[in-house]
């Protein structure tokens, strides 16, 4: 009994010895740079508008003159086509109450020359109160959600949580991560020394929710850079944590997304900038 | 109770199995290789008689730190914060706003014996920590090398590998006319300061001077009008002057080993040259190779077991390395062109070259085992590379091609990084070829 207790516990310190030691050496596929390719984001809202604006705009004067302007240069046959696409613009008019009420603020302006007169008919709606009172609910709705930020971002952690954490990040999240840090790391002393490319180092970083360093870094193949008494190694590693704190803050990430990129595991390897 | 081991166990292993999965991996490959920004404030001192001194000094470190290619001193206008001492913590928010990544603060004091004391602590702005301190003191006049010195400290702390700026280059002053040229030894501090003749009112036709890798010491060989060739041994420190023994052909090529003991050079006789090594104690001569071709150029490598050389035997001037006693040669470039002075670095890792190509001159470096040949320069005409005590920075000649209104056709000195970046002229007060790097001095 005492004997298989022993040799249990000796079993089960050898597998997590070998777990230990051999985690950091397990063969790694092949390096390959994920370009970063930058991307501009338009917002729903501003899609909105652009699409909306041209819209509301030709209606005016042009619904009359234009059959007689068009005919010249399109010549006879067309002409009665542009004559049904110009008309959506009293479509326009006629239905302000419902739909445009969100697209009419903004172009107050410019429908009015013509459009508005003929919707005397609804008048008892008083349409400019009720702009005020879109505005309004506007300016608060805005003003909620300015006020109770953190709420909302933790109800959405909390969700995803419950779903599952893992490696959520996008491949372009990690690229900008990828490349931050490499705008910073100074290898130019780096890679004159002898066997560059065996000076690899791995730091773990952890972020607060601003994108700063949570902690000090940690170079998690310290031991194996001690051990080797190799100098340019140990100058390999203070150039890759000088690196990693001359970066911060990572303010780049969503969020919402908070628990994919709070920490990250960088390991700097210069084997590929000398061609190796 | 084993049922708890099981647990403990079974925990921990999980716990180390989550938190190794949990980080976000990246692989960061492609580093810039842009020159670190430093800070380098005037070295401060209250005394009276170091204001100049303090001012000369921060001059001669920055010059050093900014010719590296390794570092970029930020411009002084640019400092926000003036140190108040080298013993106080300086505010590094102040520093880390104009991006310096390192500060330097500096401090000379005169001594009561006459001589001054440069202190120099060095800090990681980023990190908030210091990365070294050093002091030194030295005579008032040799100031030039306290800041030498203190520029090999911050350069051997920030990089993990020596500096070299506390060096001197011997080279080959040449005057007069090209037909006509007037050659004499001359030494300097790496940086161009200090240039003294050494060898004055002897009229030379070639010269090729090697450093002793562990003394004050050169070997050239010298090519008189009226002697065939010869190779001497000269001390720089007491002048003097010997002929390596008197041998029937020409001695030429030669290059010390790397504990000084031994010269490495080549002997033609009939036509035919070949390697040999001379014992400096007993000047007994041994033959390396014994190759009908000709063999030259010998360079040995820095643990002393193998030594380099060209020879054409396979057709063309190519570089073959072969163990210390001569056996085992083996030929590592198959280029083509010619390949010349091959020149083992003192670091062991590679060997630097000349190599001539379709009418233009390279200079290049290549590994002992023939692999990861790089051109790092290229022109008109260019040979002799010599390396820093370091292993990191060769230095060379060029000539430009002369015109035909007589002009050109001048040589000077040029440094570039074994990277291939930061190619530079070295200041010299002339025409200048066949430089040879001096050791660290002592």
């Amino acid at each position: 009994m005492r004997f298989g207790l022993l040799t249990s516990i000796l079993l089960h310190l050898a597998v997590i010895g070998a777990a230990f030691v051999s985690w950091p050496f397990l063969p790694r596929p092949d390096l390959v740079s994920e370009p970063y390719i930058p991307l501009e984001l338009i917002r729903e809202a501003d899609l909105d508008l652009k699409t909306s604006v041209p819209a509301a705009r030709p209606e005016p004067e042009p619904v009359e003159e234009e059959k007689p302007d068009l005919p010249e240069p399109v010549v006879e046959e067309e002409p009665p086509a542009p004559v049904e696409e110009k008309k959506p613009d009293p479509v326009v008019e006629e239905k302000p109450k419902e739909a445009p009420v969100i697209i009419e603020p903004e172009k107050k302006p410019d429908p009015k020359p013509t459009p508005p007169k003929p919707k005397p008919k609804d008048d008892e709606l008083n349409f400019d109160d009720l702009q005020k009172l879109i505005d309004k609910e506007r300016q608060e709705e805005t003003a909620r959600v300015v006020e109770t930020p953190s709420e909302t971002v933790e109800t959405a952690d909390q969700t995803r949580q419950a779903i599952g954490a893992g490696d959520r990040l996008t491949a372009s999240d990690k690229a900008k991560m990828k490349a931050a840090v490499e705008r910073c790391w100074n290898a130019g002393s780096i890679i004159g020394a002898p066997e560059p490319e065996k000076l690899r180092v791995e730091i773990l970083i952890e972020l607060n929710r601003d994108g700063s360093l949570a902690a000090q870094p940690k170079v998690t193949n310290a031991l194996q850079i001690n051990l080797s008494g190799n100098r340019f190694w140990k100058v390999a590693e203070q150039q890759a944590l000088r690196a990693v704190a001359n970066c911060a803050p990572y303010d780049f990430f969503p969020q919402d997304r908070y628990n994919d990129w709070k920490s990250f595991l960088l390991n700097f390897d210069p084997s590929e900038m000398v061609g190796r | 109770m084993k049922k708890l081991f099981t647990i403990i166990l079974t925990a921990v292993f999980a716990a180390t199995m989550q938190s190794a999965l949990a980080q976000v991996r990246i692989d960061i490959t492609q580093g810039n290789v842009d020159p670190m920004p430093i800070a380098v404030p005037d070295f401060l001192g209250a005394d009276e008689g170091v204001a100049e001194l303090r001012r000369d000094i921060t001059s001669v470190l920055m010059n050093d730190l900014d010719r590296s290619g390794l570092f970029s001193v930020i411009d002084q206008r640019a400092y926000i914060e003036k140190p108040e001492g080298v013993n106080v913590r300086p505010t590094f928010a102040n520093w880390r706003i104009i991006n310096a990544q390192v500060l330097v603060v500096g401090e000379v004091t005169e001594l009561s014996d006459g001589r001054i004391q440069v202190a120099t602590r060095i800090w990681d702005v980023y990190s908030d920590q210091q990365l070294g301190a050093v002091a030194f003191k030295t005579p008032a006049d040799n100031w030039r090398r306290a800041a030498h010195k203190v520029a090999d400290f911050i350069y051997k702390t920030l990089t993990g590998e020596d500096g070299y700026f506390d060096t001197r280059v011997v080279f080959i002053h040449e005057t007069g006319p090209k037909e006509d040229r007037t050659k004499r030894l001359m030494i300097m501090d790496q940086d161009g300061a200090n240039p003294v003749p050494l060898t004055d009112g002897l009229n030379y036709k070639a010269l090729t001077p090697r450093f002793s890798p562990t003394q004050q010491q050169i070997t050239y060989m010298a090519l008189f009008d009226d002697r065939p060739g010869q190779v001497y041994l000269f001390n720089i420190e007491t002048g003097e002057q010997e002929q390596l023994g008197t041998f029937r052909g020409m001695t030429f090529a030669p290059r010390f080993s790397p504990d000084g003991r031994q010269v490495l050079m080549a002997i033609e006789r009939n036509g035919n040259s070949d390697v040999f090594k001379m014992d400096l104690a007993t000047r007994r001569l041994t033959r390396l190779t014994a190759d009908p071709a000709i063999d030259v150029s010998p360079s040995m490598s820095p643990d002393g077991r193998r030594i380099t050389f060209t020879s054409d035997r396979g057709g063309t001037q190519q570089i073959y390395v072969m163990n210390a006693d001569g056996s085992n040669q083996k030929r590592i470039t198959f280029g083509e062109g010619r390949y010349q002075t091959p020149v083992w670095s003192p670091r062991g890792d590679l060997i630097a070259f000349t190599r001539q190509y379709n009418g233009r001159f390279y200079i290049g470096v290549i590994r002992p085992d023939g692999t990861g040949e790089r051109l790092l320069t290229e022109s008109y005409l260019e040979e002799g590379p010599t390396w820093s005590p370091n292993g990191r920075v060769l230095m060379f000649f060029r000539e430009t091609p002369t015109r035909r209104d007589g002009t050109g056709g001048g040589a000077s000195l040029w440094s570039v990084d074994l990277t291939g970046r930061n190619l530079r002229r070295v200041r010299t007060p002339g025409d200048a070829s066949d430089p040879a790097w001096s050791p660290l001095l002592p």
